[in-house]
């Protein structure tokens, strides 16, 4: 017996020398001994983007000073899905939970949560409420200490007067202003009681109407365009902004712009948003929060009105206008964000040139980008991402680190590979080819991923739409340009009635790239022929019979083993002088193809990188959807075209990206 | 702490897989290259089955059953058609492919959305531990790893001490003795082309669940998944045999899980410490020479001491 224990020493030494030297790899992360969790309840009104962002800035605030979710404190979610009577059950029901602190966001929130709570159960922290003191809560303007002890917060009012200066600097003309408005919103009344005030100093006539639900907003925005407003604004008054969009509709229909006071709008088609970074109000409130955990009084706080001012422009909008508005570039300098593209600079091809918030510089975000197997592909998508980074201004080591780790076809390796960058605290995970993102999708749940070069997300099973994913992900798709191809065939071949293509059964993606481009080829009246081909040593024969089969053009759908062996296909062509179509380019750069429609795949790494900053902005992946590489190259090879027979129209020359003369 | 979870659980997964490639190479003298097909066998008939709705269970169970089948089809065209041990694992190792690809209808089936062993093992682990992590010596560490990990430490146990109490039997003892001394066996009225045929059966049968539950814990099949895994395999198996040093049955099934362990974990330490991802291959190989060297060097350590001590 103790001479086999012995045998196995050596073997259980090693095993225990390498995992220690796993662990001490691993010995920065790791954390402090848990106390016990406290639990907070967070009460939020509605769905809208900016309290969702206020949500994510109080959780981040908390985990900043030490209260990690699920790990340091334990923070239950409520939500009223903007219905009031909800809102009380839901205050009611925080009350009987065993949370010992309740953060709300929104007047109704706060007012819902002060009514039960009279007896100070549980300490309450508000936030994202506009003035506190109009919400009848109990608190007093002149003294801020003079109020429930257990109640404490911050306020946020919005910056009305800011704006309407804003405004009246893009169109000194500005005379006569609209404001839609619900009554019943204690907030929204202070607000438009100072712009009453700004307006009569600014000499701007301000029309008001109110609403008393969404559905009337519509009505109620034309009847301000029909008494002749000059712009719409819309201050914080949660019913209007959920019908934001009824608002654009009858600016855009009398050319004239919206203003709101939530930077977080511009991208439905306002002109620009000034009012409060919402995230960075949550933080606060978050900070707030945490030094009441720490064990601060809160009835020693005093009640700050709390605004970080963020500007966001919409510089589409500005084209469609009536009135020559005008944006200076000392304005757009100090923009947050601007959304659009400035009519002189067209990024064709190129890294893209659009402004970065500057708060994303100067974090070193910790990167990794993951794949299964070396190909060109991949190197293309690294080059773009580099390239995309750089254009951006974001400087390797300082502002990101990216690492790019292969599992070299290895599975088991690339499971390791992902644990490796799990437990390293990488903040976004990068992953290429379809079985490193089922990898990643299946192991990594709690932090972002963005993917690329994948043909189909869907039949990866990481979603069921482009806008259905697993929730932590999204990426760019390299889905071939069909409906451009079959317009590419037609063009060339104006009397074509048929076209083939071979297929491998076993690949995934040749059966759906051949079933879409069948679709596509219909559409303009071509009919597609497919012959199956299993191994690389049959293409020769099945492209031939292909072209046997009386078939106008041969337009190869991508499928790994075909790629391969293109030159067959494309010797089966020139042979039967049948037209040769590719949808890579390098098929047609070097083995044989007459005409290519690629997507770009270095376009593809620049689209990546496009999710990452938004994501890393603060957007939620879950609401981001799947995007198609944004550009496709298309290449001519004169010499080939020769050779199988195309007379290639100029028309085409003309637009190719590039040209192989004969 | 993740990785090293992570790569225990890889590692003792795959130790199924080791053990199968002993089966065949150690007690049978017989190199199966069958392995890298009956892995995927393994997974794809795992996966499709799953997706089907069939319980975790049967399906991994079914899947060894699948292995098993190829692996008495090797022993079959090497036993009864006289073709050479090699071409018979390649001839039946090529076939899989195409079978895997029938098998799974395409080349790649997702388990990401259907209920698999690891994620009972996972609610399991979030029962017990009361939460999503909880704390060891100062590190996080997800429950469903933990869970996911004891799980297969459980697995390769019945499954090890199933093989030696098997290889302890008349069956058991008569397969050992066809691949040590096939002519003296065969004089005591053993049919050893039965034994070999049933011999390898069971180790493909091992690697085929290996390949399963490997499948259930990456969360996918992919028709690829196979390729170079009975290099791995071997590997682990003389790296086992280098550490143990021994001949008794136990400890050498007990060396060739510990190999596939440590095997695992040079390759995630290679990893955590960054190298240039084109020398993952590279690296992988220096450590295996090391791991088989340096045993090596300690024994003419210790001759040389006990010969100086002797002197």
């Amino acid at each position: 017996m103790w001479v086999a224990v012995k045998r196995l020493i050596l073997g259980v030494v090693l095993i225990l020398f390498a995992s220690s030297v796993l662990l001490i790899s691993d010995w920065q992360h790791r954390v402090a001994p848990a106390k016990p969790i406290p639990h907070v309840a967070l009460f939020q009104f509605a769905s809208r983007p900016i309290l969702d962002e206020a949500a994510r800035g109080l959780v981040d605030g908390l985990s900043e000073r030490g209260y990690v979710q699920d790990k340091t404190i334990l923070i239950q979610k409520y939500n009223s899905e903007n219905d009031l009577p909800t809102a009380n059950n839901i205050a009611k029901a925080i009350i009987d939970s065993d949370a010992k602190m309740v953060l709300t966001l929104t007047t109704p929130c706060l007012q819902a949560m002060a009514s039960v709570n009279r007896d100070g159960k549980l300490i309450h922290v508000f936030g994202t409420v506009t003035d506190p003191f109009a919400s009848g809560v109990g608190l007093n303007r002149n003294n801020s200490l003079n109020r429930p002890k257990h109640l404490v917060g911050i306020g946020t009012f919005q910056p009305v007067k800011e704006s309407f200066n804003l405004a009246w600097k893009f169109f000194p003309h500005l005379k006569i202003v609209g404001n839609i408005r619900c009554p019943a919103e204690a907030c929204s009344l202070e607000c438009t009681k100072l712009a009453r005030e700004v307006c009569r100093e600014m000499g701007i006539e301000l029309l008001e109407v109110t609403v008393d639900n969404s559905v009337d907003v519509l009505e109620a925005a034309r009847s301000l365009v029909s008494r002749g407003a000059q712009a719409l604004w819309v201050g914080g008054d949660n019913v209007v902004e959920l019908a934001l969009s009824s608002v654009i509709k009858a600016a855009r229909e009398a050319k004239i712009p919206v203003f709101t006071n939530a930077p977080g709008t511009v991208a439905m088609g306002v002109l620009f948003g000034l009012g409060a970074d919402y995230y960075e109000v949550g933080k606060a409130q978050g900070f707030l929060a945490a030094d009441v955990l720490d064990g601060r009084d809160p009835a020693s706080i005093p009640i700050n009105n709390v605004i970080p001012k963020k500007l966001t422009i919409n510089l589409d909008v500005l084209r469609s206008l009536r009135d020559p508005w005008h944006i200076p570039d000392d304005v757009m300098k100090s923009a947050a964000e601007v959304v659009g593209c400035q009519p002189h600079l067209k990024p064709i091809n190129k890294a893209s040139s659009r402004p970065v918030s500057r708060k994303l510089f100067g974090h070193n975000y910790k990167i990794c980008f993951l794949n299964y197997t070396e190909s060109t592909f991949v190197e293309d998508a690294v080059e773009g991402i580099h390239e995309e980074f750089d254009a951006l201004g974001f400087v390797e080591g300082r502002d990101y680190t990216l690492r790019i780790s292969n599992a070299q076809g290895d599975m088991p390796t690339l499971m390791t590979m992902i644990d490796g960058a799990v437990s390293e605290k990488i903040d976004l995970i990068m992953v290429s080819s379809t079985p490193a993102l089922q990898a990643v999708a299946c192991r990594v749940h709690d932090r972002p991923v963005v993917f690329g070069n994948i043909a189909s997300p869907i039949l990866a099973g990481v979603a069921t739409s482009d806008a259905q994913h697993q929730a932590n992900l999204t990426g760019v798709s390299t889905l071939s340009d069909f409906d451009g191809m079959a317009r590419l065939v037609r063009e060339c071949l104006p009397h074509a009635r048929r076209a083939g293509t071979l297929f491998v059964p076993s690949e995934l993606n040749s059966v759906f790239n051949r079933d879409l481009l069948t679709v596509a080829l219909k559409n303009v009246g071509i009919e597609l022929k497919s012959v199956s081909v299993s191994s690389s040593s049959d293409v020769l024969d099945a492209a031939i019979s292909l072209t046997e089969q009386d078939v106008d053009a041969l337009c190869q759908v991508n499928s790994s083993i075909l790629d391969a062996s293109f030159s067959a296909i494309a010797q089966a062509a020139q042979t039967s002088k049948t037209p040769l179509f590719a949808f890579t380019s390098g098929l047609v750069e070097r083995s044989g193809g007459a005409v290519g429609l690629s997507r770009d795949y270095i376009q593809g790494g620049r689209d990546m990188v496009m999710l990452v900053v938004r994501i890393l902005n603060g957007e939620d992946p879950a609401h981001i959807p799947i995007e198609i590489i944004s550009t496709t190259i298309l290449v001519v090879n004169l010499k080939n075209a020769d050779l199988c027979g195309l007379r290639v129209p100029d028309s085409v020359l003309k637009r190719a990206d590039r040209v192989i003369e004969r | 702490m993740n990785l090293l979870l992570g790569s225990l659980t890889i590692g003792f997964i795959l130790s199924l897989l080791a053990l199968g490639v002993y089966v065949s190479f150690r007690i049978f003298n017989f190199a199966d290259i069958t392995t890298d097909g009956s892995i995927t066998l393994g997974a794809a008939t795992a996966a499709i089955l799953i997706v089907k709705g069939v319980h975790p269970l049967w399906a991994t169970l079914i899947a060894a059953g699948a292995g098993y089948m190829a692996g008495t089809l090797t022993g079959i065209l090497h036993t009864r058609f006289n073709i050479h041990a090699l071409l018979s694992g390649i001839l039946v190792m090529t076939a899989l492919y195409s079978v895997n690809l029938h098998v799974m209808g395409r080349s790649n089936v997702p388990l990401l959305s259907e209920k698999t062993l690891a994620t009972y093992a996972e609610q399991v682990g979030t029962r017990w531990a009361n939460g999503e992590v909880f704390n060891v010596l100062g590190w996080e560490v997800a429950a469903r790893d933990a869970a996911v990990l004891i799980f297969s430490i459980i697995i390769i146990l019945l499954v090890s001490i199933g093989l030696l109490i098997f290889f302890r039997t008349n069956l058991g003892t008569a397969m050992r003795a066809t691949g040590d001394n096939p002519q003296m066996i065969r004089a005591l009225g053993v049919n050893t082309g039965n034994m070999i045929v049933v011999g390898l059966g069971l180790a493909n049968g091992l690697v085929a669940l290996s390949g399963a539950l490997l499948a259930q814990y990456q969360g996918f099949a992919d028709v690829q998944m196979g390729i170079g895994m009975v290099v791995w395999g071997l590997a682990s198996v003389i790296i086992g045999e280098a550490l143990v040093h021994a001949s008794q049955l136990g400890l050498t099934i007990i060396g060739a899980v510990m190999g596939s362990i440590l095997f695992r974990l040079l390759v995630a330490i290679a990893l955590r410490w960054g190298l240039n991802p084109n020398d993952l291959k590279l690296v992988t190989a220096a450590f295996v020479f090391a791991a088989l060297v340096l045993p090596r060097i300690l024994n003419v350590f210790r001759k040389q001491k006990a010969e100086t001590s002797d002197a």
